[in-house]
């Protein structure tokens, strides 16, 4: 008698359960049949009318079948809660091509992000940096640079005059002067001097206005193959470590022995291309050993301290190592450039 | 400088089998850059040497011949039909026969032309690939007429020394030895392991002498500090021999006559200019270097009057200018066809000198190019011997007796003292002395040795070397920089510094660049004109600029006192280019002059300025477009101030290129710290610009000693905050700063931030009125606050916003 109405509830309940689609449904037959009032419940109460006999094995049947169903409750209540889920993923599928939210952002100009790339480079080598006038005297311009008075480079047609004494300096160069009279006579150094310089020249190679980073060590024993290992690595940090570097005998009033320094291209890697005039080869700075008359000519004395200098163009090493092709763009400040870098 | 590879094996053996490219980078590395190599005749096959034996006309075209052509013994005769007109019969020329090969990929085959069969073509010196500017005017449109003992039937590539390897020099100015065949044939040698020969210089003289019959002065030793001279007589003017012609024209050289061309000839073996006067056209035969009157005018050469000024030199006779020295001769004393007798002349003239006169004068020429270089005054006489040792060889007359050779202070000697461990020390790599003093020597230095002392004796030619490290480097390019080992420098000094004004410049651009702005580069020029358009006053202190003697253009004639001008010029670019968005920033320097004319450097101070135009969005799904306005340049200012922990107040500014309704600037006892706000509209029409432009402009030394890196740190709260929104209306002229004001001061102790959320202006409120919605946030520090904690304080906001503001809680 009992067991068929045990029955008869287990029956129903899978009935109503698979008929159920939401979470209230399984809630609703929870309710009708395992709640205070339920239809199994109901059974439950009902044991007191049975025999002693039969009490403990009914009641054990109405407990299985309350957690059969308890069992099948929970069961049917996380396939709708995985079913609803789903439901809702599905639903909330958005179109993940249209374009990102841009934060508004900034640029610094590429060539002051590559000056500082190489005053990075240069003081983690111990190079202070050191800074001068763009307007500058002949004095420190040439003539302590053992420039002899009628070298071309002080013709007008050269360069931009203030006065016959004061121009616009032709190079970073000035900073080796000034540096070493702002020192101790024979007081060791390491420095380099980043700036603006200008020449009279304008065209679509030249720039009237461009930039340009001296170097100098002064100290005892600085030989010729230091300034070779020093720019070396410092030009495999730029450039990559499998830049191949070559040094060729040039000449500058201001060093002896002088060279000037070539990487192997950054566009073919050496084999020769359009970039490096098929020689395979890129001129990147000039160097030397400081000329004896310049550490006279500023106070200090050639046979107790060595030097060696060199100097190179910003321009330079920004279009060969991003392959900016017109130098003309660094100055026109096009946005459409700008924001590139 | 260049040199044919084929004249250089007169001095020193070159591996002609060899790519020529490879010792043109040994050069090249060893400091004698190789600019080019060219090669001369490669592409030119079958052409001979043939004789013209008959020209008849062509029946059928009135500017054609028919032209039979003796090709010598080995070869057929041939017919060609030519449409040149110097041609005659007799005439010995180049022929391109049937399937022959000219410069530039051109193929000669048979042909008939008007119906007459024509076997090749006759080849004009262009036609066999030689410039136009190596030959004479009349050379450049006909037929190459060859020397009447031309043999017939030769291959003409080689009787003309068509096929050749030139190398094409970018010397550095201190080697003016190599502007010589001889020069660079010592560097051929000692790059590859030779000794150069030189050639053996014996003047074969007859018996007239030249002593009485030329004589010279130099009145001005510091221009030209010697003077040799050579007489030739029975002087037969004409064309010289085909293989001097043709290396001349290698050495890029046009040839003239006989004469010229063996002064050329001789400059470029041995680097000395010459010069050759008519003897009978030198008043007295006597030539003065001196200075030129001022106002004196010489016609030179080449058929130009030239002005001359006391600062240039010329070689004159008692009464006339003959030559301005170094550059150019005087068509007055000009070599011609009729001259008789010839004064040559061997000079050392000062080389800026040259220059300048050079560059004064517009005038330059292969000579002045050697003597600006300076040149070895040792080397004169030699050169004298040896033009006239070839010109008696070439038949072009006889040479007199003696040299006439004024040479007041003969030049220094100069010795180097070194020991092969100092180079080696110098230079970070052992050498023996052995091998320096072999380098040395095959450079023609002359070494003494005594112990381990050495002394390099330097040639003359060799100026440019005058202490240690000149012999270091001359040991260490021929051992080769390739071969001297990388090190690293052993520096006492480790510790790199930075100034605080650099580092600060870093910052400040980097925080620029954070709230969005592109940083430029411009020039460091403006021009008043600018400083009007943006409304400075004339009196404006910006006006007082340093002026360029020689600007690049007229654009840019002074140094720039404010960065404005260029930040307005980059902004006009990108409107012409149609750019929508326009917001940049600089930290670059002015230049103020203490006064002008400047006597001293100018002050060189930092100016952060920037620019703000156009679309601060443009419309891009998911955002609208947005226009800059007044407070992204406000805040961009004070974002910065606030990183830089700078604190400044507010208040309007009389900054002229600004909007009086819209400028602002910070305070701090007194002085302005920074200007910010709308350009004035008539800046922006004079600029011709379409829309609102915000500026502002620091500058750097104002702000430099109010920074403070280190932020205003606040513990984070423990408690909970109460916040309260509270919405005024308020009259429409009510700053936000007034009210803010209020609400700060009567916020009492636990007011601990205050914002306007809202501004609103419209149908809901009434005219004249304005909505300000604010949110206060309070907090203690020492507990959770009630709303009863925060009710006076609110109370007394509105009591005072009432009273004081006229503002009323909506």
């Amino acid at each position: 008698m009992m067991k068929e109405k045990i029955d008869a509830i287990k029956a129903a309940v899978s009935e109503q359960l698979d008929k159920s689609e939401a979470l209230q449904d399984i809630r609703d037959i929870r309710v009708k049949y395992l709640g205070k009032k339920g239809e199994l419940t109901a059974l439950m109460k009902e044991l007191g009318k049975l025999s002693k006999e039969e009490r403990p094995q009914v009641g054990q049947m109405v407990n299985t079948a309350r957690s059969l169903i308890e069992d099948a409750l929970q069961q049917r209540m996380a396939e709708l809660k995985q079913q609803a889920l789903q439901k809702k993923i599905e639903s909330e599928k958005i179109d993940i091509t249209l374009p990102g939210r841009k934060p508004l952002m900034g640029h610094e100009h590429i060539l002051h992000q590559t000056a500082r790339e190489m005053e990075e480079a240069f003081m983690r080598m111990g190079f202070s940096i050191v800074e001068g006038p763009d307007i500058e005297s002949d004095y420190y311009n040439f003539q302590c640079l053992n420039f002899p008075d009628d070298h071309p480079a002080r013709d007008m047609q050269d360069s931009m005059y203030i006065t016959d004494k004061i121009l616009l300096r032709t190079h970073t160069s000035p900073l080796e002067s000034r540096t070493l009279q702002a020192h101790k006579p024979n007081e060791p150094f390491k420095i380099i001097a980043p700036g603006k310089v200008y020449r009279w020249d304008y065209d679509a190679t030249h720039s009237p206005v461009f930039h340009q980073m001296e170097g100098m060590i002064v100290d005892k024993d600085i030989r010729f193959s230091d300034l070779k290992g020093m720019l070396e690595d410092f030009l495999r940090e730029i450039f990559g470590p499998k830049t191949k570097v070559r040094f060729r005998a040039s000449f500058f009033p201001f060093t002896e022995p002088s060279a000037e320094v070539d990487i192997s291209c950054v566009m073919c890697g050496g084999k020769g291309c359009r970039v490096c005039s098929h020689t395979g080869w890129l001129e990147i700075l000039g160097c030397g050993m400081t000329h004896p008359n310049v550490l006279r000519q500023n106070g200090y004395d050639p046979e107790k301290v060595t030097a060696f200098a060199f100097g190179m163009g910003i321009e330079r090493i920004a279009m060969l190592k991003y392959g900016v092709d017109d130098l003309r763009l660094f100055y026109e400040d096009d946005m459409r450039f700008l924001k590139q870098f | 400088m260049k040199s044919s590879l084929t004249w250089m094996q007169d001095y020193v053996n070159v591996d002609m089998t060899k790519d020529p490219q490879l010792f043109a980078d040994v050069l090249t590395i060893a400091g004698v850059p190789v600019e080019q190599v060219v090669r001369w005749g490669d592409e030119i096959k079958g052409v001979y040497t043939g004789q013209i034996t008959k020209i008849e006309k062509h029946p059928d075209a009135d500017h054609l011949v028919i032209c039979q052509l003796n090709m010598g013994s080995e070869m057929e005769p041939l017919q060609i039909v030519t449409g040149a007109p110097n041609v005659h019969e007799g005439d010995i020329v180049p022929v391109a026969t049937h399937g022959s090969h000219l410069p530039g990929g051109v193929k000669i085959k048979k042909s008939k032309l008007r119906g007459v069969p024509s076997n090749g073509m006759l080849c004009s010196a262009h036609e066999l690939g030689l410039d136009d500017s190596l030959l004479l005017p009349e050379e450049r449109s006909g037929i190459w007429l060859l020397p009447k003992d031309t043999p017939l039937g030769v291959d003409a590539v080689d009787y003309l020394d068509l096929r050749d390897t030139v190398y094409e020099y970018e010397l550095t100015p201190n080697r003016a030895d190599c502007f010589s065949m001889i020069g660079l044939s010592r560097e051929f040698a000692v790059l590859s392991g030779q000794k150069a020969t030189f050639p053996d210089i014996t003047v074969d003289e007859c018996d007239t002498t030249i002593a009485g019959k030329v004589t010279v002065d130099i009145e001005d030793p510091e221009l030209c500090n010697r003077y040799a001279a050579r007489l030739l007589v029975n002087v037969k003017v004409g064309p010289s021999p085909l293989w001097m012609q043709q290396r001349l024209r290698k050495s890029g050289v046009r040839p003239i006559n006989n004469i010229v061309d063996v002064t050329n000839y001789v400059m470029m073996e041995l680097g000395i200019p010459m010069h050759a006067y008519d003897y009978d056209k030198v008043k007295d035969h006597h030539l003065i270097a001196r200075r030129a009157k001022a106002g004196e005018v010489i016609k030179t050469l080449d058929d130009v009057d030239r002005s001359l000024t006391d600062q240039m030199l010329v070689i004159a006779d008692p009464e006339k200018a003959c030559c301005i020295g170094g550059i150019m001769g005087g068509l007055n004393s000009e070599v011609t066809n009729e001259t008789t007798s010839v004064i040559l002349e061997c000079a050392s003239f000062k080389g800026s000198s040259i220059r300048k006169t050079g560059r004064a004068l517009g005038l330059r020429s292969e000579a002045s190019a050697h003597f600006e270089r300076g040149l070895d005054a040792e080397g004169c006489v030699q050169s004298l011997d040896r033009a006239a040792q070839l010109l008696k060889q070439i038949g072009a007359g006889d040479v007199a007796q003696g040299v006439v050779d004024v040479y007041p202070v003969k030049q220094a000697v100069t010795k180097i003292p070194f020991t092969a461990a100092q180079v080696s020390h110098f230079l970070g790599i052992d050498i023996s002395e052995e091998k320096m003093i072999s380098i040395l020597e095959t450079l023609e230095f002359g070494i003494e040795k005594d112990g381990d002392q050495l002394t390099a004796i330097v040639p003359s030619f060799r100026g440019d070397c005058t202490e240690m490290p000149d012999i270091a480097e001359e040991v260490a390019r021929i051992y080769g920089y390739a071969n001297i080992p990388s090190t690293r420098p052993m520096s006492r000094t480790d510790q790199a510094t930075v100034s605080f004004e650099f580092s600060m410049r870093e910052k400040i651009s980097q925080i620029l660049a954070a709230c969005g702005l592109c940083e430029t580069v411009t020039f460091s020029f403006m021009n008043t004109d600018s400083l009007k358009k943006l409304r400075f006053p004339e009196t404006d202190p910006l006006y007082t600029a340093v002026p360029i003697l020689n600007p690049i253009t007229e654009e840019f004639p002074l140094m720039r006192t404010s960065l404005l001008p260029s930040l307005m010029d980059v902004l006009v670019r990108n409107q012409a280019v149609k750019n929508q968005s326009v917001a940049i920033y600089e930290v670059a320097p002015v230049y103020l002059p203490k006064a002008l004319p400047i006597t001293e450097l100018p002050d060189q101070e930092y100016h952060v300025t920037g620019l703000l135009y156009g679309q601060r969005q443009t419309a891009e799904w998911p955002n609208k477009a947005e226009r800059y306005d007044f407070y992204d340049v406000k805040g961009i200012v004070e974002t910065l101030f606030a990183k830089l922990g700078i604190h400044a107040d507010l208040e309007a500014s009389d900054f002229t290129p600004l909007h009086p309704g819209v400028a602002a600037q910070y305070v701090k006892d007194g002085k302005v710290l920074a200007r910010f706000g709308e350009v004035h509209p008539e800046t922006i029409d004079s600029y011709d610009i379409n829309g609102p432009v915000y500026i502002f402009e620091i500058h750097l030394n104002d702000i430099l000693p109010l920074i403070n890196l280190i932020p205003d740190y606040h513990k984070v709260a423990k408690f909970p905050a109460i916040s309260r929104d509270l919405a005024f209306l308020a009259p429409v002229d009510t700053a936000d700063a007034a009210i803010i004001s209020v609400l700060k001061d009567k916020g009492g102790a636990f007011l601990e931030g205050v914002h306007l959320f809202d501004l609103y202006q419209g149908k809901q409120v009434p005219r004249g009125y304005k909505s300000m919605a604010y949110s206060l946030v309070f907090r203690s520090a020492e507990g959770t606050l009630t709303d009863q904690d925060i009710q006076a304080p609110i109370d007394a906001i509105l009591k005072e916003l009432k009273e004081k503001l006229n503002c009323e809680l909506r």
